[in-house]
């Protein structure tokens, strides 16, 4: 099998960025990742988008993206899987790779939700399910839709809203030291308690913000990986995965069944068999407070019912068995529905390099890093797995 | 005034406000209200409204007028459809049945819509759940004060009108 490394990542600066048009936010992580790799725009063979759209105004994202930046007339194409869009961008990216079609490919991740007004974000998040069934007729919502597994995990298990804030409070806290965060401001967990319901029993600060982002990495086949980086990040595990468009069609609410069976392919492939003590620094898919618990325990990272443990004892936090979203995650570095994988992969990258901020940087032991990003409820899941060692 | 008209008033004033621009600067160009950025407001403005077709599942529709929420079941594999589909797609078959749900189910989940879409801004905060009717799962708003719910809860479906909008649907009512 022909392996495949990052060879360069970018990401842009997340929040409310009323200060550029898509095609430039996508250019800052663009910029960012030919200037980190070393590859100039002609090297590049194939070009992968993920966005999902429907709240900005260019539909075809892809190419306004490749003429701005200078990447005609390299194939391009869109992707789409909801919040987990940009690990589908690297996916094919890393396909086209493997498959012999490509030696350098790019995938770009970019969302410009702040281009429509709250009132029809949160119409079209909440179609992002199954439309007919279950938008239609009860106006379900994204938050609304984890709040359906929060009131089902915390019946079954025993927690409470205060657990759930625990997520939040370690999120802004990394978010905090983070410069290109949305949210950079630590917060109590009576601020998370504070604050108004969003869906019962999930609150303002159970979720993560609406934001305009980018970031893009760049991949490399083995022949070329050597001209330009002798710090390859490899990847050596995806796993992916769907489930039922109608919640109504699962059997149980306490996890993500998708997760599961994807990083059930990852780990498979990769050779892990104990993710914790394996992997030096993970980032899960935290879009909601809830989402985080049941990522830990869909990872295998704690059993079921007892994620919440981990982040009482800290686990989850530097120096803890298994440091989760140092970077403050969806929750407090912001959640830009195709930019969100991408960004995850480029944070992992520059962890195993040990690039990132002293203050949020962890200690690099087995050169191992996990990424888990969730499309809609579930709907769709992605598990990547990134190493400094080659298979 | 609900919360939807005063989104509208506020609207209607923002446009207002956009024509008055155009008309003294020349472009709809207003300043972010946060960081003053320069923003174009768009002129091409479209409803979505979409067409879907209901043929493969009429039934069901004659069903909710009849008061019964029904399902498909194909006999052959022994497996029941809600929401109803016309196919099965484990016998690659269409010769699914129409039966009716049984009426007595318990509760798994539920939540509180607060922050509603913009198309359901016009109704009050609502209670959606999904509940268990034997073999099949159902999605739908519940009747009452969500305080007392909890997942366990015995339900049963009703057939209701569906205000302000005046068609019908089905609704989750605890017993």
């Amino acid at each position: 099998m022909r392996e495949v490394a990052v060879i360069g990542v970018g990401t842009s600066q997340f929040g409310k960025r009323s200060d550029v048009q898509l095609v430039e936010l996508a250019w800052e992580s663009i910029r960012e990742a030919l200037k980190d790799s070393g590859v100039s725009q002609k090297d590049v063979d194939f070009v992968v988008t993920g966005n999902l759209g429907m709240w900005s105004s260019e539909p075809l994202p892809a190419v306004v993206i490749s003429e701005y930046a200078g990447l005609n007339p390299t194939g391009t194409m869109k992707v789409e899987a909801a919040c987990a869009t940009g690990s589908a961008a690297v996916m094919v990216a890393y396909s086209a790779i493997q498959a012999g079609l490509a030696d350098i490919a790019m995938a770009v991740g970019v969302e410009k939700m702040n281009e429509s007004p709250l009132h029809n974000v949160v119409e079209f998040i909440g179609r992002a399910g199954n439309y007919f069934w279950e938008f239609q007729n009860f106006g379900l919502t994204f938050p609304a839709y984890y709040a359906l597994h929060a009131v089902s995990y915390m019946a079954k298990f025993g927690i409470t809203e205060e657990d759930l804030g625990l997520v939040a409070v370690k999120n802004h806290y990394y978010g905090s030291k983070n410069p290109k965060a949305q949210f950079q401001k630590p917060i109590s967990i009576e601020e998370v308690l504070k604050s108004p319901y969003v869906a019962y029993p999930l609150k303002l600060y159970d979720c993560s913000p609406v934001t305009d982002g980018s970031s893009c990495v760049i991949l490399a086949s083995e022949d070329v990986v050597r001209e330009y980086t002798d710090t390859p990040v490899w990847i050596r595990g995806i796993g992916t995965a769907s489930d039922t468009a109608n919640l109504s069609k699962r059997k149980e609410f306490w996890g993500l069944k998708a997760a599961r069976v994807a990083a059930e392919q990852a780990y498979k492939m990769a050779g892990v068999h104990e993710p914790l003590g394996f992997f030096d620094v993970a980032e899960v898919h935290d879009c909601f407070t809830i989402a985080e618990i049941m990522a830990y325990e869909d990872l295998g990272f704690a059993k079921q019912g007892e994620g919440v443990e981990l982040l009482k004892e800290e686990q989850t936090y530097i120096g803890g068995k298994i440091p989760v979203n140092l970077d403050g995650g969806l929750k407090a570095k912001g959640h830009p529905i195709g930019a969100t994988g991408i960004s995850m992969i480029a944070e992992l990258t520059k962890q195993l390099q040990q690039r990132v901020e002293k203050d949020r940087q962890t200690d690099i032991i087995n050169g191992n890093a996990l990424a888990h990003n969730v499309g809609g409820t579930g709907h769709y899941a992605y598990v990547t797995v990134l190493s400094l060692n080659r298979r | 005034m609900n919360e939807k008209d005063r989104l509208l008033e506020q609207l209607k004033q923002f446009e207002m406000f956009v024509k008055s621009r155009i008309e003294n600067e020349g472009f709809p160009i207003v300043q972010d209200d946060k960081s003053g950025d320069p923003i174009w407001i768009d002129m091409r403005e479209v409803t979505l409204r979409y067409l879907i077709s209901v043929k493969g599942i009429d039934r069901f529709f004659r069903g909710l007028r009849g008061g019964k929420v029904m399902a498909t079941y194909c006999k052959v594999c022994d497996i029941t459809y809600f929401p109803p589909q016309k196919d099965c797609p484990s016998c690659l078959t269409d010769n699914v049945e129409w039966k009716e749900i049984e009426n007595e189910g318990f509760l798994l989940t539920f939540t509180v819509v607060f922050v509603r879409p913009y198309s359901f801004m016009h109704h009050s905060p609502y209670t959606v759940g999904i509940a268990r009717f034997g073999d099949i799962t159902i999605t739908a708003w519940v009747r009452g004060d969500p305080k007392s719910l909890r997942p366990g809860q015995k339900v049963k479906l009703e057939v209701v009108k569906r205000e302000p909008e005046g068609y019908l649907t089905y609704e989750l009512v605890p017993v």
